[in-house]
C-alpha cells in the first residue's frame, strides 16, 4: 500500500463526500403513529438495517429479529400503518475500520438505521452531527432501571444519544491456586474482595503480595495487564486518578497523580513482576498465561471468562468448566492506594446508536425499546458472558453464576470520557505506561512525555 | 484508448495530491469539517516528539529494506537463471519466490506474528526453549524494527528476483562461453560480465524499490503496528496512525505533505545521478 495511490485516493473520496454531503440526502418519511387505524391493504413493510462489527457477539444485532416480532405485535394490535423487518448483519472489521466505514456511510448517505458500537463513540459522532438525538427515551419503562449512572454514558453535551446495550466491568482476576500455596485459606481467599471493597487491602498489600508470590515460586510473574488505554485506566483510577473534568469538557493530567501510578508500575516492572515480554502482546496470551497458573493477578474484562471456557487456552485440560473456573479464579476491584479511594472498575458499555440520516426515528426507538427488554438481554449475556444494564436484566440472569458473581463490580463503575479526543489520549496512555515497565522511560519522563503529547495532540488540556 | 489512462494520471492523482494539500491546511477531523487553519498542523509536525524517531525509522527501513531485497533478490535470480543446469528446477525455486508476492499480506502477517510472538507459546520462542533453554524473548518489542526490515526485504525480493531473472536470461549465451573459454573465474563473470549488463534494471529496481519503500507501510502496520513506542513506525504508517486512528485527517495530510519534498529530492538525485533520464527516455 502506498501513500500515493491507496491511501491518496481514499482521501480523494472522502473529501469528496465531505465536499457533499447532502448531495444525496433524501426525505423523511412520515412517523409511526400508535393507534392510527389503517386498512390492512396499505401496511407498509419498514426495512431496517442494523449493524455490528462485533462478531463474538452476534446477539448484538441478532437479538432485533426478535425485537421485530415483538413491535410488529404491538403494531398490528394498535392497527399501525406500518411493520418493520429487520436486516441485522455482523461485518466483522476492527475498531479503527469501523469508524471509517461509519464516517464513509453518513457522508455518503448510506448510514444503517442502528449501529451496535463502543459507547466511547458518541462522543465524535454527536460532535460531527451524524446522530439522532433519542431524548425522551430515558422514560420508557424497559428502561426505567437503569443501572446507577449509566445514561452518563450515552449523553453528550444534555443529548441523550444511545441506549446501552450491555455492560461489562474490568476486574483484576486471582489465581486461587497460587494463594494456596502461599498458604491462604478457603475462608481468606473468599474474603479477598470484600477486604479490597472495604479498603482493608491496599494497592501496597497487592504488589506485596504479587512480589511474594513470584519470590515463594507460586507463580512465575505477579500481575499481567493488556494495554488497551480503556484496561490502563483501571490501575490509574486505583489512587483517585481521573483524566476529565466534565465543566470545561478538558482532559485532565493531573502530573502528581499520574507519577504515583507510573512510580510502582516502573518498581513492578523493574522486579520482573509485571513481564516486559507480555507487554503489547495479543489479550489471548495473557488469558493462556493466566489460566495456567503463571501469574497471580491478570487485569481482564468479565466476558473473558467465556474465552477459558472455549478457547482451549488451558495446556492440560483445554476448554475449562465453569465449576473449574469457580474453584480457580477469584474476582476482586483492583485495590485502591488508600483507604479515602473508593475501589472502582472501567466498564465501556456497547451502545446503540442511531444516525441522523434514518428515516423512520419513532419507530426505530420503539424496536429500540423493544430489544431492551430483561430476556434479550439476557440472551446476548449468557452468550457472550455481558452484564445486563437494568435491574429486571440482572434478575434474568440470576441462573448464571459467573453473571451473578461479578455482578458486584457494577456498584463502583465509572466511564471513560465520551470526549471525541479520548482515542487519543487512551494512545498517550497506553503508550507512556508501556514505555515506563518495559524500561524506555522513567517515571518522571513519562508524565513529561504525556503533557508535551497531549498538548500536542490534543489542544487545550488542564494540566495539575 | 489512453483516456482511462490520461484520466487516472493526470485527473485522480492530481485531485487527489491537491486534496490531500489542501486537507494539510484544515483541521478537519471525524466531523469532516474545512476549517482551514493555515499552517497549524506544519508547526504541530516540527514540534511533534515522535516525528524525529519516524524520520530515523524511515530512512533507515527504506534504505536496509531496499538493500536486502536487491542483494536477495539478485542472489536468487543468478542462482536459478545462470548456476541451475535444469531450467525447470530454476523456475521451481523462482515460484517458490513468489509464493509470498500473491498470498493475502494479513494471512502472512499474522503467521509471523505468531512465529515471533513474545509469549512462551510463540514458535521461536518455542524452538529456541526446546533446543537451548531459552526464556521467552520479546521478539516484537525487542527487535520491532529490525524483524519488519528483514521480513519486508526478504519477502519482498521476488520483484527483484523477476526483473534480473529475465535480464540475466536475455544476456547473449556466447558472451558467458567466451569468458569461459578465456578462463574468467565465476566471480570475475558476475563482476565484469553479468552486473555491468544488468546496470539498467538494477538502477531501476533501486529507484523503484526505493521509493516504494519510502511510502509503504502496510507490513509494518500488520506486524507491530509501528510499536512500541514508535520504534518501527515509519513516515507513512505515521500518518496512516493520524489520520485514521485518531481521526485526526488534518494533521494526517500535513505528515503526508511533508514526504512531497523528500519523494522530489530523491527523482531529481536519481535521475541526475544515475542517469535515469536516458532509461526513461530509452536512450539505451
Amino acid at each position: 500500500m502506498k501513500i500515493s495511490s491507496k491511501s491518496l485516493i481514499l482521501l480523494l473520496v472522502v473529501s469528496l463526500l465531505a465536499i457533499s454531503p447532502a448531495l444525496w440526502a433524501g426525505g423523511q418519511k412520515e412517523p409511526v403513529k400508535a393507534g392510527a387505524a389503517a386498512p390492512a391493504a396499505t401496511v407498509e413493510t419498514v426495512k431496517i438495517q442494523i449493524m455490528t462489527r462485533d462478531g463474538s457477539a452476534p446477539a448484538r444485532v441478532n437479538n432485533f429479529n426478535d425485537a421485530a416480532k415483538a413491535l410488529n405485535a404491538e403494531l398490528e394490535k394498535e392497527k399501525a400503518p406500518q411493520r418493520v423487518e429487520v436486516d441485522a448483519f455482523v461485518k466483522q472489521m476492527t475498531d479503527p475500520e469501523f469508524d471509517k466505514y461509519f464516517i464513509f456511510a453518513a457522508q455518503s448517505n448510506n448510514s444503517c438505521d442502528i449501529y451496535a458500537t463502543n459507547y466511547s463513540k458518541i462522543g465524535w459522532m454527536a460532535n460531527g452531527n451524524y446522530l439522532q438525538p433519542l431524548d425522551g427515551i430515558e422514560k420508557a419503562p424497559v428502561l426505567k432501571n437503569l443501572m446507577p449512572g449509566l445514561w452518563n454514558a450515552v449523553t453528550w453535551q444534555g443529548h441523550i444519544y444511545g441506549v446501552i446495550q450491555d455492560m461489562e466491568a474490568r476486574p483484576i482476576f486471582v489465581f486461587k491456586p497460587a494463594l494456596k500455596k502461599l498458604g491462604w485459606t478457603d475462608a481468606q481467599i473468599a474474603a479477598l474482595p470484600g477486604r479490597v471493597e472495604s479498603g482493608d487491602f491496599l494497592l501496597r498489600d497487592f504488589i506485596a503480595l504479587a512480589k511474594e508470590s513470584v519470590a515463594k515460586g507460586a507463580t512465575k510473574y505477579g500481575l499481567l495487564h493488556p494495554t488497551g488505554g480503556s484496561d490502563l485506566a483501571v490501575l490509574f483510577i486505583s489512587n483517585g486518578t481521573w483524566f476529565y473534568d466534565e465543566g470545561s469538557q478538558k482532559f485532565v493530567l493531573d502530573k502528581a497523580k499520574f507519577l504515583e501510578t507510573f512510580q510502582w508500575l516502573e518498581q513492578m516492572g523493574k522486579d520482573q513482576l509485571i513481564p516486559k515480554q507480555f507487554i503489547g502482546v495479543d489479550k489471548n496470551e495473557l488469558l493462556k498465561a493466566f489460566v495456567n497458573g503463571q501469574t497471580l493477578f491478570l487485569l481482564a474484562g468479565v466476558w473473558d471468562e467465556a474465552k477459558w471456557r472455549t478457547s482451549g487456552f488451558h495446556s492440560e485440560l483445554g476448554n475449562v468448566s465453569s465449576d473449574w473456573i469457580e474453584q480457580n479464579i477469584g474476582v476482586m476491584f483492583m485495590p485502591a492506594s488508600d483507604k479515602s479511594v473508593k475501589p472502582s472498575t472501567i466498564s465501556n458499555p456497547w451502545v446503540y446508536v442511531v444516525p441522523k440520516s434514518t428515516k423512520n426515528p419513532q419507530l426505530i426507538q420503539r424496536l429500540l425499546q423493544a430489544v431492551s427488554v430483561p430476556e434479550l438481554q439476557a440472551k446476548h449475556g449468557t452468550e457472550s458472558y455481558h452484564i445486563p444494564f437494568t435491574a429486571e436484566g440482572m434478575t434474568a440472569v440470576k441462573d448464571n453464576a459467573w453473571l451473578t458473581k461479578v455482578g458486584f463490580l457494577l456498584k463502583s463503575t465509572k466511564f471513560m470520557p465520551l470526549h471525541p479526543d479520548k482515542p487519543k489520549f487512551e494512545k498517550i496512555l497506553s503508550e507512556s505506561t508501556s514505555n515506563v515497565v518495559t524500561g524506555k522511560m522513567t517515571s518522571a519522563q513519562a508524565v513529561e512525555w504525556m503533557e508535551k503529547q497531549m498538548k500536542l495532540d490534543m489542544g487545550d488540556i488542564i494540566v495539575k | 484508448m489512453l483516456a482511462p489512462f490520461m484520466f487516472n494520471q493526470y485527473v485522480i492523482f492530481i485531485a487527489t495530491a491537491a486534496l490531500v494539500i489542501l486537507i494539510s491546511f484544515t483541521g478537519m477531523d471525524s466531523a469532516f469539517r474545512w476549517n482551514f487553519r493555515g499552517l497549524l498542523n506544519f508547526r504541530k509536525a516540527l514540534n511533534d516528539p515522535a516525528l524525529g524517531m519516524v524520520a530515523v525509522n524511515t530512512v533507515v527501513f527504506t534504505v536496509c529494506t531496499m538493500l536486502i531485497k536487491m542483494a536477495w533478490g539478485f542472489v536468487i535470480a543468478l542462482t536459478t537463471t545462470l548456476y541451475m543446469r535444469s531450467q525447470r528446477a530454476g523456475v521451481f525455486f523462482r515460484m517458490i519466490w513468489l509464493l509470498p508476492r500473491i498470498s493475502p499480506t494479513v494471512v502472512e502477517a499474522m503467521l509471523w506474528t505468531w512465529v515471533f510472538s513474545s509469549s512462551e507459546y510463540g514458535v521461536l520462542n518455542s524452538v529456541m526453549h526446546l533446543l537451548y533453554g531459552w526464556e521467552p524473548v520479546p521478539w516484537l518489542t525487542q527487535y520491532p524494527l529490525l524483524l519488519n526490515i528483514l521480513l519486508a526485504g526478504i519477502m519482498g525480493s521476488s520483484f527483484t528476483m523477476v526483473v534480473l531473472s529475465s535480464a540475466i536470461q536475455s544476456i547473449n549465451k556466447s558472451y558467458f562461453y567466451v569468458a569461459k573459454v578465456d578462463g574468467a573465474s565465476e566471480m570475475a563473470i558476475i563482476k565484469d560480465l553479468v552486473i555491468p549488463f544488468l546496470k539498467w534494471p538494477l538502477t531501476f529496481l533501486v529507484i523503484w524499490q526505493g521509493l516504494s519503500m519510502l511510502t509503504s507501510y502496510e507490513t509494518i502496520l500488520l506486524l507491530t503496528d509501528g510499536g512500541p513506542m514508535y520504534r518501527s513506525e515509519t513516515w507513512a504508517l505515521h500518518a496512516f496512525h493520524k489520520a485514521f486512528s485518531t481521526l485526526d485527517f488534518g494533521y494526517g495530510s500535513a505528515i503526508s505533505v511533508l514526504l512531497l519534498p523528500v519523494i522530489a529530492v530523491v527523482v531529481v538525485f536519481s535521475y541526475r545521478m544515475f542517469g535515469f533520464n536516458k532509461l526513461m527516455g530509452g536512450g539505451k
